[in-house]
């Protein structure tokens, strides 16, 4: 078996603010093969962005403390990287796609430019070069008049545009791993619907690994073959998204599927939610987070807490994981 | 561009002519005529001066004659009432007409010989404070929160918080008594301007300083600085490339009332350095009632302060392509 | 599962969530208290105003009094020589409070007064005395100022605001022109017109220079308080609490006064505390070109035109420079910290204006703090 894109073991990020230390990440573990896709699915603030920027070393320190028991992008330990080695894996061999092309452009820089200085930062050529290969990369995205686009602002685009330039931006260098941090959140249904068809085409055509971090499962549906399902900066499920869609073991993952309506389900049901709120992240207590909001907690999920374990579904080609006591039960039930 | 062009221009004429009016009523609304100050003026030669400078004329015709490029030959004069004596040709006409106190000078004369001295003071002052504010704004928003910073910013309050007399005083004692190294007044050399250039920039360069450091933070602490980093792009083509431009912004719009204040302020730094700069003389002629004089010293200032005005705002476009020139912001 | 097993809630009642229901103002003061600068600067500030308003019973030398000297005395350090004998009672016309409380002062203190502390000027007078003194001068103009120039912007401000439309469109269009005029010319001509007319303006009007003085400068600095408080006006007539309570029937006065004023105020006290080290300022560079308060009355201005003259190239009189530099600075120094102070504590809006630099998800339970905007 040939090397993970990206093999990470136990990271752990964390804030340290004047008001104590906030726990952001704590223990996530993912690995990725090529032309793989990784869901990461959670709400906001369960750690699901922090995770990707932790990975290109963007998370500022101080105040945050990152710390992992491996990080290996293609075989090379990241956080033993030089800041030097780092810049020249950033940008080039990983690539990162943020939530809101909004604030993520440069407003006072013409796409073009944006685009080219990725090329001519990591590679030798020309200015002329670049700019050639910037308005390659528009053409590839779908712009439509990439000619005179290339000169544009960006407040001069719309939104789903904007979002195309992003991942433009993203494969100027040809990455072997895109890292989509809510790449559609900040976008219209049918634009998002278009962005993701966009990402299949270019895994299709360049064959490298995405983590497709959002916080919506029907993303997660149609473009992802992994999941990994984070609450409270930990994860609780992992599992191919068949699998967890068709059984979820964790509790949190079982409301968050419930929570979302379904095209084939009763048009007149309701649709659950999870009761309360996510816990604050400075205080991780020796419990299960999802305890308070859980359905089946008992006494002992508020003494300890439930380590992520591997779990053998019969019918289930991969090994799954989840963090919960009751998995196994959940797990059973179902066959 | 044209309509943003003309409507800067029609503000300008409005904002001059306001000017123009208000002090002339103003000036005229002085008690005591401009030669009071001197002894021993006999009435027949009081009424003489009145005459050659039209003061007995009444007040509107004055205006008239201050503002219009009329030309008061004999016949017009002759029709407004005058007594056929040619007067000056108005401000519209870009003459502002005889001084009162210097009176083998023209007003003119007397701003032409004194900007180039205020300008190149003005200049050295606008100089020192954008390279001093900018580079301690700089280091001060990249070493936030270190020694530098705080030192930086107690500076930078201290210099808003002086008045540039006192800054004069204390480089007087530094750089002429203790540390002689440039002259302690008077114009000639470029020696001459060091000090009073400091003194007149100091409080700007420390306001600008903190424009800069703000600015910088903002900018640096917004996403797309993310992606830069993302990208990979070294730290000082993130911060030169991509932050500066944003940060600067600021400045920029300040650049504008700090040149209006630096001209104010010269007021007073070309009087400790005895500059004779278009500042001494408008208190001079403000005392003196030198009317003609101090409403041309305002004039030109108003003009300068506009012009600089419209400069800033083509800068600000430049900056930032999301401004359109002509739109209230 | 009782509440002490699980302990997802904030810890102590120290954050911002709790205190949100005390209201504004106290939350403003609890903020304020926690910014260390500011505190700092606000006792300054008390310690020195009381100094400053209980001059005239405090045992000072007089600050006019000439002692027949041909050049300025040395500091003689309180511990070399701490109290001294030789008090004149010399001021210059005081009003009827500080004259009684100048013989209360020489009741108690008779004709002891305290020594040189900080040297004398080029005529003998006390300089302690003098910047004490120049105090309570630079701090009235300031505030005299600063208040008349509230009235003017605020009244200008809110009533362009209100009134909206066509005569706001107007009335902001003459605040833009006045700006681009350099304004200091104005007071210059201001100050020397009225000079002409001074003889009959204190007698029929009873108006003196300092009054023409505030005057003159609450007419410039009225600017820029008309457009932050026209621009606060407007944004709260569209605020949904004001629209609301417009729906409810509330007449127009209520509103202004219930619901727009003190929403404004926040916004014109930080603005205060900001123009009044820019008034002082501008009281001394008025009378260093002998525009401003004259002799024998002492302003901190005239104390700079004295250090000002110290510097001859034959002796530098140091203590006449840096004393009054030291005290006029410390104390503008105070109120700009102090004011950028209640800005960040006052305007929650300008306190987030820029964004902490931790990301998003964690920023509300991180204590980042704005900077000081200028």
């Amino acid at each position: 078996m040939s090397v993970p894109v990206l093999d990470v073991a136990d990271l752990r990020v964390r804030f340290d603010t004047e008001r104590g230390s906030v726990h952001a990440v704590d223990g996530v573990s993912l690995t990725l093969d090529e032309g793989e896709t990784l869901g990461i699915v959670g709400e906001s603030g369960s750690g699901k962005s922090v995770t990707s920027l932790a990975l290109f070393g963007l998370v500022p320190r101080p105040p945050g403390v990152v710390s992992a028991q491996r990080a290996r992008f293609l075989g090379r330990d990241l956080f033993a990287m030089s800041p030097r080695e780092l810049r020249s894996v950033r940008g080039k061999d990983m690539a990162l796609v943020f939530q809101d092309p909004q604030s993520a452009l440069n407003p006072l820089m013409t796409v073009g430019r944006q685009l080219s200085e990725v090329v001519e930062q990591h590679e030798n050529g020309t200015r002329d070069a670049a700019r050639r290969r910037a308005h390659d990369a528009l053409v590839e995205v779908g712009i439509p008049d990439p000619a005179a686009r290339i000169d544009a602002y960006p407040h001069e685009m719309s939104g789903g545009m904007r979002q195309r330039v992003m991942i433009a931006m993203a494969l100027m260098c040809r990455p072997k791993l895109l890292v989509a941090d809510e790449p559609t959140t900040a976008l219209d249904v049918t634009v998002q619907a278009q962005i993701l068809e966009l990402f299949a085409d270019i895994q299709r055509r360049h064959g490298m690994a995405i983590v497709l971090v959002t916080h919506s499962l029907g993303v997660v549906a149609g473009t992802c073959n992994r999941v990994n399902v984070m609450y409270a900066g930990r994860m609780v499920e992992a599992a191919s998204t068949e699998a967890l869609f068709a059984r979820p073991l964790h509790p949190y993952t079982r409301g968050l599927l419930r929570s979302v309506p379904r095209i084939d389900g009763d048009p007149r049901a309701r649709l659950d939610s999870i009761p309360g709120n996510p816990p604050d992240a400075m205080h991780p207590d020796a419990a299960c987070s999802f305890a308070p909001r859980c359905p089946h907690a008992v006494a002992r999920c508020a003494r300890e807490k439930p380590a992520l374990e591997s779990i053998v579904v019969r019918d289930d080609a991969q090994p799954r994981q989840a963090a919960c006591f009751f998995a196994r039960d959940f797990a059973q039930a179902a066959t | 561009m044209i309509r943003f062009a003309l409507r800067r221009l029609g503000w300008f004429v409005l904002t001059l002519w306001a000017v123009v009016s208000v002090s002339f009523v103003l000036m005229h609304a002085v008690r005591g005529g401009p030669f009071d100050g001197e002894r021993a003026l006999s009435p027949a030669i009081e009424a003489n001066l009145n005459a050659r400078y039209h003061l007995d004329w009444p007040l509107l015709k004055q205006y008239a004659a201050y503002v219009g490029p009329l030309e008061l030959g004999p016949h017009r004069a002759h029709f407004l009432g005058g007594d056929g004596m040619r007067t000056f040709g108005g401000v519209l006409a870009g003459d502002l007409g005889p001084s009162f106190r210097y009176r083998d000078f023209s007003v003119n004369d007397i701003l032409a010989q004194s900007l180039p001295i205020s300008l190149a003071l003005g200049s050295v002052a606008l100089m020192f404070a954008l390279v001093v504010g900018l580079s301690a704004g700089l280091a001060s928003a990249l070493w936030r929160g270190t020694a530098w910073d705080v030192g930086l910013r107690l500076f930078a309050t201290l210099g808003i918080a002086l008045p540039n007399f006192v800054i004069a005083g204390f480089l007087v004692i530094l750089f002429v008594f203790l540390v002689p190294l440039f002259p302690v007044a008077g114009y000639g050399t470029w020696r001459h301007l060091v000090l009073p250039g400091i003194a007149l920039g100091l409080p700007f360069a420390a306001y600008i300083a903190r424009l800069t450091r703000t600015g910088m933070l903002d900018a640096l602490s917004q996403d797309w600085i993310r992606t830069a980093h993302a990208k990979g792009l070294p730290p000082h083509v993130v911060v030169l490339r991509h932050a500066l431009k944003s940060g600067i912004v600021p400045v920029v719009s300040y650049l504008g009332p700090a040149v209006a204040g630096i001209l104010t302020g010269s007021l007073v730094i070309e009087r400790i350095f005895a500059i004779p700069g278009l500042g001494s003389h408008f208190v001079n002629s403000a005392l003196n009632r030198d009317y003609t004089l101090a409403m041309g010293v305002t004039i030109l200032y108003t003009a300068l302060v506009c012009a600089l005005n419209a400069l800033v705002d083509v800068a600000y476009t430049w900056l930032d392509p999301r401004v359109r020139l002509g739109e209230p912001s | 599962m009782s509440g002490r097993t699980w302990r997802f809630d904030l810890p102590a009642p120290k954050s911002d969530a709790v205190s949100r229901s005390d209201g504004p103002w106290r939350e403003g003061w609890r903020r304020l208290r926690r910014n260390r600068a500011a505190s700092i600067a606000l006792w300054f500030l008390v310690a020195f105003g009381s100094v400053s308003l209980l001059a005239p019973i405090l045992p000072l030398p007089s600050p006019v009094a000439l002692e027949l000297q041909d050049e300025p005395q040395a500091p003689t350090p309180p511990w070399t020589s701490f109290i001294e004998h030789g008090f004149h009672d010399e001021y210059w016309q005081l009003g009827a409070i500080d004259r009684a409380l100048v013989s209360v002062r020489l009741h108690v203190f008779g004709d002891r007064q305290t020594a040189h502390w900080l040297g004398t000027d080029s005529k003998g007078r006390d300089l302690l005395s003098r910047i004490v003194w120049g105090s309570r001068t630079s701090f009235g103009v300031a505030l005299m100022a600063t208040l008349t120039s509230l009235l003017i912007g605020v009244t200008w401000g809110a009533f362009a605001g209100l009134a909206g439309g066509r005569t706001d469109a107007l009335m902001m269009r003459l605040v833009d022109v006045l700006y681009s005029l350099p304004f200091i010319f104005v007071v210059i001509f201001l100050v020397t017109i009225l000079n002409g007319w001074r003889d009959v303006l204190e007698r029929r009007w009873g108006i003196d220079r300092e009054v023409l003085f505030y005057l003159a400068i609450g007419a410039v600095y009225w600017l820029t308080m008309a457009r932050v408080v026209r621009g606060q006006v407007l944004s709260l007539r569209h605020a949904e609490f004001v629209q609301a309570a417009r729906q409810m029937g509330a007449s127009s006065a209520r509103i202004l006064f219930v619901h727009v004023l003190p929403n404004v105020m926040s916004i014109v006290i930080v603005y205060l505390t900001l123009s009044i080290p820019a008034v002082m300022l501008f009281e001394s560079f008025l009378t260093f070109l002998g525009l401003g308060i004259e002799a024998p009355k002492v302003s901190w201005g005239s104390l700079a035109v004295d250090s000002a003259e110290a510097i001859n190239p034959l002796h530098v009189d140091w203590w006449l420079v840096v004393w009054p530099a030291a005290a006029m600075a410390s104390t503008l120094l105070a109120l700009n910290v102090l004011g950028d102070g209640l800005r960040d504590a006052l305007d929650p809006k300008l306190r987030h204006a820029h964004r902490p630099s931790v990301p998003p998800e964690i920023a509300h339970s991180s204590t980042v703090r704005a900077e000081p905007a200028p």
